[in-house]
């Protein structure tokens, strides 16, 4: 296995621990939201879709 | 490594699929609750595969370039997506009615269909990763 995609393995691994670890939070909630709770939910994912490089398209690799 | 990331996968998988089996506090309507859980795991699942097509991005497109095609249709569609089940979730929050029931489902199960076309990449980019 090439250097690269074992780069790769171990990179999704520590991305999908941190992913795991918020949904198993999300998964114990038995309440709605607070209207506080919700806003800030929708401010973080705007943050996220305006301001993080991750989400945003860019060229095909060549 | 490959058979451990796999029940991850899993287990992010049955989390979108199963959180209507919480029980849910009194005074709770199961509806929303259910709503905004799987909202927030639809945003966690596509924000762990955006994170993962970007910063691996020359590796996967050497396997598929349907891995980047997969993560610029959720860049370019989520915003939309989280936009419109707001609304209905919002309506159906203000007016607790049969159709704007529906309308919540049908919001639920788009959101849903996403976010098992960004886990199954997920697990093919572990598979394809883990080939010798």
């Amino acid at each position: 296995m090439s250097p690269a995609l074992i780069e790769l393995l171990i990179g999704i691994g520590g991305q999908l621990y941190k992913g795991i670890s918020q949904a198993i939070e999300t998964a114990k909630q038995n309440a709605e939201l607070t209207e506080e709770q919700a806003t800030a939910l929708r401010a973080k994912m705007d943050a996220a879709f305006k301001t993080d490089p991750a989400w945003l398209v860019k060229p095909d690799p060549s | 490594m490959k058979t451990r990331l796999l029940p991850l996968l899993s287990l992010l998988a049955l989390l979108t699929l199963s959180n209507g089996c919480k029980s849910i506090l009194p005074g709770n309507d199961p509806v929303v609750v259910r709503a905004q859980q799987t909202e927030q795991i639809a945003f966690t699942t596509f924000d762990t595969y955006v994170h993962i097509e970007d910063k691996y991005r020359s590796t996967l497109w050497a396997v598929s370039h349907d891995f980047k095609r997969v993560a610029d249709k959720i860049r370019i569609g989520a915003p939309g997506w989280f936009k419109s089940f707001d609304a209905v979730l919002d309506a159906y929050k203000a007016n607790r009615t049969s159709d704007n029931k529906a309308n919540l489902a049908a919001g639920l199960a788009a959101l849903e269909q996403s976010v098992i076309e960004a886990q199954s990449y997920l697990a093919r980019a572990v598979e394809e990763g883990a080939k010798p």
